[in-house]
């Protein structure tokens, strides 16, 4: 298995829009590893469903690179993409609006298994459903069941078994439990794990969330205005942060002891329009260590040690 | 300590097309003057019905069955609209929902919005009016006040439409804001700025604050106490301390263990099985007992009375 198998190159998603380019994705390069669990992190509005959504070739890449195994499926035609959907599965932030509410949880899940071709009867399709229902910790008689007649946990782990449907080697989660009750969410991120295990499968999560990626993750990315500016070992990255954007972001997520009171705000002011993005290090208004340099020059990502790399010009 | 809001043995009903929503069943609650309480629970479970009882703004379908709402002593539930207009919203009480752009008029500047919040009703006072917002506006450490002023709330983010809502509430000096999950909506570094405000408040007046969240790592950064509901009934009220470090009720335990820290791990985290219970036909008993490890036969048949376990520790559970 070549350690590249997912390596995302410079690329770029620029959207038009009536107050100019708007740059959701720009420039973002990294590589996620075969059995990964690769976790995203950053602010709402800071690109990653785009960043997911265009290397899913759900939206056109504006330039840059996409290599999957081996291939560069940035300029992948229309047939072949159909062909990568079955390797790439995505489950989105809301079960509610993902399911179809006039469809059976059978036909749900019994309509990727024929499109591509996985199951061919009706015997084989109910046997590779329930399989699907009980790796999701649901039983057989939630076939015939219809989305309002699930709890919201529920409806998430039939979307999850949705995307797993067609064996995909890698499944793209973003936000899987923003919309669920924390009692809910320990249960979908242990199915989630389990399924991992099972199917030797690599994620790619998405969150707001520091403290899921923190568990969910053994590498991560945290995402500014478009851009990665630190990247590396969850571990390393969670105990030591570098960039001065990791800091405040991490520093800012409420701590759930009550001996711990607010500590001091790292991160002053709110998140630039990414339309207009600031010149240079697009952090820079709002960093404490800014200088004159910061202004002028992007920080490339750099290398730090095996274990991370960062986009700041105090570690260059 | 003088309590300023006593909720006793509320009991609330909806009637809807499907039937009778029991969404609040037997609540109790009470909030010291000039603490910070806070109430979690998850999505249904009655905390925003709370608040709204408290100003008056209850749906019309609801239906009141029994208990009282003392607000200083006096029984809101016996209030008229014309009351609750008159001594209660924005005066006594004010509250500030997730969505602030839906307190907000679109079509007003804020500098119109503000000076109506203030309004001292008297024209010679216009420029010590503006001096007052002004001062309001810096009071929630919002920046660059002067160009604020012009701005429509369409120009501004929502943690800074969040943080005009406060400076209007702070503009009419009630005693008490309920703050109904006002930073869910928010990223975490423009929630640690409003929550930064809150804090500033709690240090220099004595504003009291009901806090509904889901979030319980947000509350202990701000509460002094806290009232943790399910299902429509509080199964545990104690100091912010006592529900983390020494958290009762069953669903409490879960909860706490449920959420992500700085050092959970997978295995750490506990799962609650099953879900919420809808409040049509709620559970019989104790609403907890079809998702509680620790339930006994009498838990599906007993609703279990609110109990002192320690100083000002309350628990509902049978088995306490
Ligand atoms: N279809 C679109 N057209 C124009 N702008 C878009 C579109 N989709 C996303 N954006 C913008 O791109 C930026 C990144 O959005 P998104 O990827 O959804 O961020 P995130 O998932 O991190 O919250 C935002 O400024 C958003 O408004
Ligand atoms: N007008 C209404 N008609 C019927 N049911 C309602 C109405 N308003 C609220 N409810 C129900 O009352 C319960 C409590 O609602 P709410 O207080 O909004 O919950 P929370 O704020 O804790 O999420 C929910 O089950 C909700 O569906
Ligand atoms: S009363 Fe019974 S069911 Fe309810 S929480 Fe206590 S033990 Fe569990
Ligand atoms: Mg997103
Ligand atoms: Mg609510």
């Amino acid at each position: 298995m070549s350690k590249e198998w997912l390596q995302v190159k410079d690329l770029r998603k620029h959207f038009e829009t009536p107050k100019g380019d708007l740059r959701a994705v720009a420039g973002v390069s990294l590589k996620v590893e075969k059995g990964d669990s690769f976790g995203l992190v950053g602010e709402s509005g800071c690109g990653k469903s785009t960043l997911i959504r265009t290397v899913l070739r759900l939206l056109e890449p504006t330039s840059g690179e996409i290599l999957f195994d081996g291939k560069d499926i940035a300029k992948l035609g229309k047939t072949h993409i159909r062909r990568l959907r079955k390797k790439m599965g995505l489950v989105f932030q809301s079960p509610h609006s993902s399911l179809n509410p006039r469809m059976t949880v059978y036909d749900t899940l019994a309509r990727p298994l024929l499109i591509h071709g996985i199951t061919k009867n009706k015997r084989d399709t109910t046997i590779e459903i329930v399989k699907l229902l009980k790796l999701m910790g649901l039983q057989a008689e939630h076939m015939i069941r219809y989305p309002h007649e699930l709890s919201g946990g529920q409806k998430q782990r039939i979307a999850i078994a949705r995307a797993l449907a067609v064996n995909p080697e890698i499944v793209f989660l973003d936000e899987p439990t923003s919309a669920l009750d924390v009692s809910v969410q320990t249960k979908i991120l242990k199915l989630l794990d389990f399924a991992k295990q099972e199917k030797q499968l690599t994620y790619f999560y998405i969150s707001h969330d520091i403290n899921l990626i923190r568990v969910v993750s053994n590498k991560m990315g945290v995402m500014y205005l478009g851009k990665i500016v630190e990247i590396g070992d969850t571990g390393t990255v969670m105990a030591n942060p570098l960039h001065p954007y990791s800091v405040g972001l991490f520093e800012a997520v409420p701590d759930p002891d009550p001996d711990k009171k607010l500590p001091e705000l790292i991160l002053k002011g709110e998140v630039p329009s990414p339309v207009n993005a600031p010149s240079g290090c697009v952090f820079h208004p709002r960093c404490p260590f800014a200088w004159e340099k910061c202004e002028r020059e992007e920080p490339k990502l750099l290398k730090q040690s095996d274990q991370r790399e960062v986009a700041c010009h105090k570690y260059s | 300590m003088a309590k300023i809001l006593e909720i006793r043995d509320l009991k609330l009903s909806f009637e809807t097309e499907e039937g009778t929503v029991e969404a609040l069943d037997g609540v109790y609650l009470d909030v010291e003057e000039g603490h910070f309480h806070g109430l979690i629970g998850e999505t249904g479970c009655g905390k925003s019905i709370t608040g709204l009882t408290v100003i008056g703004l209850l749906d019309n379908n609801a239906r009141i069955e029994r208990g009282e709402v003392l607000f200083r002593g006096k029984d809101l539930l016996k209030f008229t609209e014309r009351q609750f207009q008159r001594e209660i919203r924005g005066k006594e009480v004010a509250m500030v929902f997730q969505d602030p752009a839906s307190s907000l008029d679109p079509v007003f500047s804020i500098k119109d919005q503000m000076l109506e919040a203030v309004r001292l009703n008297k024209k010679e006072e216009k420029q010590s009016n503006e001096r007052i917002v002004k001062e309001l506006l810096n009071k929630v450490k919002l920046p660059d006040v002067e160009s604020l002023l012009e701005k429509y709330p369409h120009q501004l983010s929502g943690g800074m439409k969040q943080r005009v809502m406060i400076a209007m509430m702070l503009g009419r000096n009630p005693s008490m804001l309920i703050a109904d999950e006002p930073t869910t909506a928010l990223d975490v570094s423009i929630q640690a700025q409003f929550l930064r405000v809150l804090m500033d408040l709690k240090n220099t007046t004595n504003l009291t604050v009901l806090y509904i969240t889901h979030n319980l790592a947000v509350l202990t950064e701000i509460c002094d106490e806290v009232s943790v509901m399910y299902a429509g009934r509080i199964v545990e009220t104690a100091s912010i301390g006592d529900v983390f470090n020494n958290p009762s009720h069953p669903y409490t335990r879960k909860l706490v263990n449920s959420i992500l820290r700085a050092d959970s791990t997978l295995d750490s985290l506990e799962e609650i099985p099953g879900s919420v219970p809808r409040l049509i036909n709620p559970p019989p008993g104790c609403r907890f007992h079809p998702r509680c490890e620790e339930a006994v036969d009498e838990c599906s048949r007993v609703i279990p009375p609110v109990k002192e376990i320690g100083t000002n520790h309350l628990v509902a559970c049978l088995r306490r």
